[in-house]
């Protein structure tokens, strides 16, 4: 009796199995109907299951009963739950697949801003790109000056962005504003910047509308993120025509802590020895530089950065000009010590948030000998922190919480009169991304500044919109508020001065795919509020600039090229300063054009590039003769050539690079001086022709084949 | 009544059984053994049905070319991993099978996605299995792959990213062939200036085969690839 109860239950079991194997068919497509090949589709927990057909098509057998779950997954779409209920009888279900939110396909907030970063997937200029950009001499702000929105001004040092002049352009180092980016500014001779590109991971290059958490800028900021932990130790020795540098990052075990320290000596008397010089160098430029860089990794998520960086330099240049009528020419000479340091950490907490705090000590000093007898200190230092609180609202928006404070302190001498200056600068700010669909973005906040040496507060709104308008394009529109404290000349002063301000309102569209990118940008900017010196010094200069900038990278057309055009309109007028009326400023040219070429040649492991940089003339103002429209310099031209190869010596990995800026040798004007009279002295280049070789050489570059 | 059973690792055997007992006992005995064996083997079709669908797969593998075909291996491999959760080796098939997708595919700006997927598996099978030799070398054909999106930039990323691996794989199993195999492909694509080339991937390939050639994997379905592969190679080498 119960070996019957038992075959009857075996019997059973395998009827139930026979009987309740279901067939689950359908369709797997995406939002608009378009079939998805590949995706999976299967009852949870189970093997039961198959993929889609090129129709988008799915049929298989399962033989779980009841209520189940079938599962849809599918790459770059979000997987998608059906209950289904698994009789005998055949079940159809058509299932419609969301492509997966996230910030690489999701629109950003894009108006004014480049970003050239390693990080992210798509950007517009990568680190490598700015060291391997002829003319730009392996420095950030010579590759910025190919991007659209820059000005060539050949005998300035700075960037001038949109009808700004240099100051108006601050670049920030890991959250804190940088005083000094330049090497030690020469009267005529731009400087280039002090950093090195290889010390950023990421950069971003806005020329208008940015983000709340940065201030003290009218025209633009250069955001620079510095590289985390290294992979692995290296040593690094560059030999280049001007001087040499070594570096060593130590990777310690832990993989947690890194320590880098990296030294470098530059003297270009050799070298000016060989290139005729357009100046007279009684001391050629001569500098040195060292640098600490720690890295801690505190947590999966928390990083700790701390950086050291101390150079001097040392100039003095005889110019065939004078200021005076006393002597037939002008020497200047210049002895420049510049500290920066910061420190950064970065921790997420509380699953949503995120807590960003930095604080950085600057100090430059400047010893500047006059003709040889007139000697004028000047110093600068600025001590500062910053706390940012973000926290992420869903999976793309976001909100940001912050507070900034600067101590600046100015302090200038001239013979016996000494004029010093200390402020107290604080900033509130609060800003959100609100990701309104996937599609559409607002970004709103507000920016609370004050300053003690002005005694003198402002409220800067900021907003920006951005719409997707296809899979790779989006259009935005942005508006802001943005102020900054008149030069510290015009602190020490007890002129009861303002805030300079400028509003900017910026629309933008652009189309970006991995290999190619087209962004056309229009603005129109007011200024208000600008230090002006006549009659009296006062707050009461204005000024507007309004333009298009465009700019069109393309790295598929061309087998191994790489190339972008930039172009842009700029109509500027300003009155301030000692101007008697409204006037284009003299680091404003009308049309400026940017084309970048680069081809690799693999089969050689060598790469070539030229640069070729076009500007209309810029317009002067003639202080003995100042009627409107001022002297004109003539079109500017300049062509640069650069070539690099890849190799190894010693297995070491090596590259070679050679340029030549302005290999036509175009005799350009860069400006105008006026001393006595109407008739004004020319300016030229610095050099008509410069030159560069280099060897760069990373020992320690394990790619993976040694024995 | 006293019987012997003995289990081992494909279900149970009874070893010995004594006989000496009344009718209704045997009758109680044959019940409650018939349920047993019931259990039993239904938990021993759940292996053969592990089994079998795992070397299915695997002996599709390496005929499967194109990014389509893959990518149905992939699905299997992944519905597997999904329905064990505990066991390593399909975790470790689907995340080996989609980088190799990911290297034929012809929609490049899916590639880091398809990586981001194997990246995942791969490290739930990390969890499941530390220190593998095997789970290595895949992470290390993961990191090679990603190269292929951006040779330019990504190469001085991912290049020593992907030898750190493959030298800690082969610490962990100097036998395993596979690491070999990966070393002498990435010579193989790089060019001599950046330390690569045919000599020295020759070289790997070499050696590798010397590995294969004793090389015994662990059981049916252990990992046992590349060995027909690293052939082609040494011949692309000495052309």
């Amino acid at each position: 009796m119960k070996r019957c109860f038992a075959t009857i239950l075996i019997l059973l079991a395998w009827l139930n199995l026979a009987f309740s194997q279901t067939n689950i068919k359908g369709k797997v497509t995406d939002q608009k109907g378009l079939a998805i090949v590949g995706a999976n589709i299967y009852i949870k927990d189970s093997y039961d299951g198959g993929s889609s057909d090129e129709n988008g098509n799915f049929n298989f057998i399962t033989s779980e009963t009841d209520s189940q779950i079938l599962e849809i997954s599918y790459v770059g779409f979000e997987s998608a739950e059906e209950k289904i209920y698994c009789t005998s009888h055949p079940v159809e279900i058509t299932i419609k697949l969301k492509p997966v939110v996230n910030e690489l396909n999701a629109v950003v907030v894009s108006a004014g801003a480049f970003e050239a970063s390693d990080t992210k997937r798509i950007t517009i200029l990568r680190p490598l790109d700015i060291v391997t950009t002829a003319g730009a001499g392996g420095d950030i702000y010579g590759a910025i000056q190919t991007l659209p929105g820059t000005q060539h001004v050949g005998n300035e040092t700075g960037l001038f962005v949109r009808g700004g002049d240099a100051s108006e352009t601050k670049t920030f180092i890991d959250g804190v504003a940088v005083e000094n980016p330049y090497f030690t500014d020469v009267p005529d001779i731009p400087q280039r910047g002090r950093f090195s590109p290889f010390l950023f991971k990421g950069t971003i290059f806005s020329t208008g509308g940015y983000s709340v958490q940065y201030g003290g800028a009218m025209s633009s900021a250069l955001i620079l993120e510095s590289q985390d932990l290294p992979d692995r130790t290296t040593t690094n020795i560059s030999i280049m025509s001007v001087g040499v540098g070594i570096g060593h990052d130590h990777l310690f075990n832990n993989k947690k802590t890194s320590l880098g320290a990296y030294a470098s000596y530059v003297n270009l008397l050799p070298y000016y020895a060989l290139v005729p010089q357009t100046y007279d160098y009684g001391k050629p430029p001569e500098s040195g530089s060292g640098s600490l860089i720690f890295r801690q990794k505190t947590s999966k998520t928390g990083i700790l950065k701390a950086f050291i960086n101390f150079s001097p330099t040392k100039i003095e240049v005889t110019y065939p000009y004078s200021v005076d009528t006393s002597t037939q020419n002008f020497t200047y000479g210049d002895k420049n010590k510049n500290l920066f340091a910061n420190a950064s950490y970065q921790e997420l907490f509380a699953k949503h948030w995120t807590i960003f705090t930095s604080l950085s000590y600057s100090r430059n000093h400047d010893d500047i000998l006059l003709n040889k007898t007139d000697s004028a200190t000047s110093l600068t230092s600025l001590a500062q922190g910053r706390v940012t609180l973000s926290r992420s609202v869903g999976s793309l928006s976001s909100v940001r919480l912050g507070l900034e404070l600067q101590h600046p302190h100015y302090e200038d001498s001239f013979d016996q009169y000494t004029s010093k200056a200390d402020d107290d600068y604080s900033a509130e700010y609060a800003e959100g991304d609100i990701y309104i669909t996937q599609k559409l973005v607002a970004r709103v906040g507000a920016r609370l500044e004050y300053s003690s040496l002005l005694n003198e507060g402002n409220l800067a709104p900021r907003a920006s919109i951005a719409y997707k308008t296809g899979e790779l394009s989006q259009v935005s529109f942005a508006y802001g508020q943005f102020y900054q404290e008149p030069d510290r000349f015009f602190l020490y002063s007890a002129d009861p001065l303002t805030f300079e301000h400028a509003d900017h309102y910026i629309i933008n569209y652009q189309t970006v795919s991995n290999n190619r990118t087209f962004r056309v940008e229009a603005y129109y900017k007011t200024y208000h509020d600008l230090v002006k010196t006549i009659p009296d010094t006062a707050s009461t200069g204005n000024g507007y600039a309004k333009g298009v900038d465009v700019f069109y990278r393309d790295k598929k057309s061309i087998k191994h090229a790489d190339f972008w055009i930039s172009y842009s309109y700029l109509d500027t007028k300003r009155n301030y300063l000692y101007f008697p009326e409204s006037f284009t400023p003299s680091f404003a040219a009308k049309h400026t054009l940017s084309v970048v070429y680069k081809q690799s040649i693999p089969k050689i492991n060598v790469s070539v590039g030229a640069t070729y940089v076009f500007a209309t003339g810029r317009t002067f103002l003639n202080p003995y003769d100042p009627v409107l429209p001022g002297d004109k310099i003539p079109d500017y031209n300049n062509l640069s050539l650069s070539a690099s190869y890849l190799t190894s010596i010693f297995q070491n990995f090596t590259v070679i690079a050679v340029g030549v800026g302005n290999v036509l040798g175009i005799n350009n004007l860069v400006g105008y001086r006026y001393f006595t009279d109407a008739n004004p002295v020319e300016v030229k280049m610095p050099a008509l022709r410069s030159y560069f070789i280099g060897l760069f050489m990373t020992i320690g570059e394990d790619r993976g084949d040694d024995e | 009544m006293r019987k012997v059973i003995k289990f081992s690792n494909d279900g149970f055997k009874i070893i010995k059984q004594e006989t000496q007992i009344d009718n209704h006992k045997t009758m109680k005995l044959n019940f409650s053994l018939l349920l047993f064996i019931l259990i039993a083997t239904s938990s021993n079709a759940q292996d053969k049905r592990y089994i079998d669908n795992m070397s299915k797969n695997i002996s599709i593998i390496d005929t499967a070319m194109s990014a389509a075909n893959l990518q149905l291996v992939a699905n299997n491999f992944e519905r597997i991993a999904l329905a064990e959760k505990n066991k390593w080796l399909p975790y470790y098939y689907t995340s080996y099978t989609l980088t190799r997708q990911s290297y034929v595919m012809s929609d490049k700006s899916q590639i880091d996605n398809v990586l981001d997927k194997a990246d995942k598996y791969i490290a739930v099978a990390d969890s499941l299995q530390p220190e593998n030799s095997e789970i290595i070398t895949v992470k290390a054909f993961i990191a090679s792959a990603r190269i292929l999106v951006n040779p330019m930039v990504r190469g001085a990323q991912f290049g020593p990213i992907s030898g750190q691996l493959l030298d800690q794989a082969i610490k962990l199993d100097p036998n395993n062939p596979r690491p070999y195999f990966l070393k002498g492909t990435s010579a193989f694509y790089t060019p001599p200036a950046f330390g690569g080339g045919k000599d020295k991937a020759e070289k790997f390939f070499e050696m590798a085969l010397m590995k294969y050639s004793t090389f015994k994997p662990a059981d049916e379905l252990a990992p046992n690839w590349g060995e027909a592969r690293t052939k082609y190679m040494l011949d692309q080498c000495k052309e």
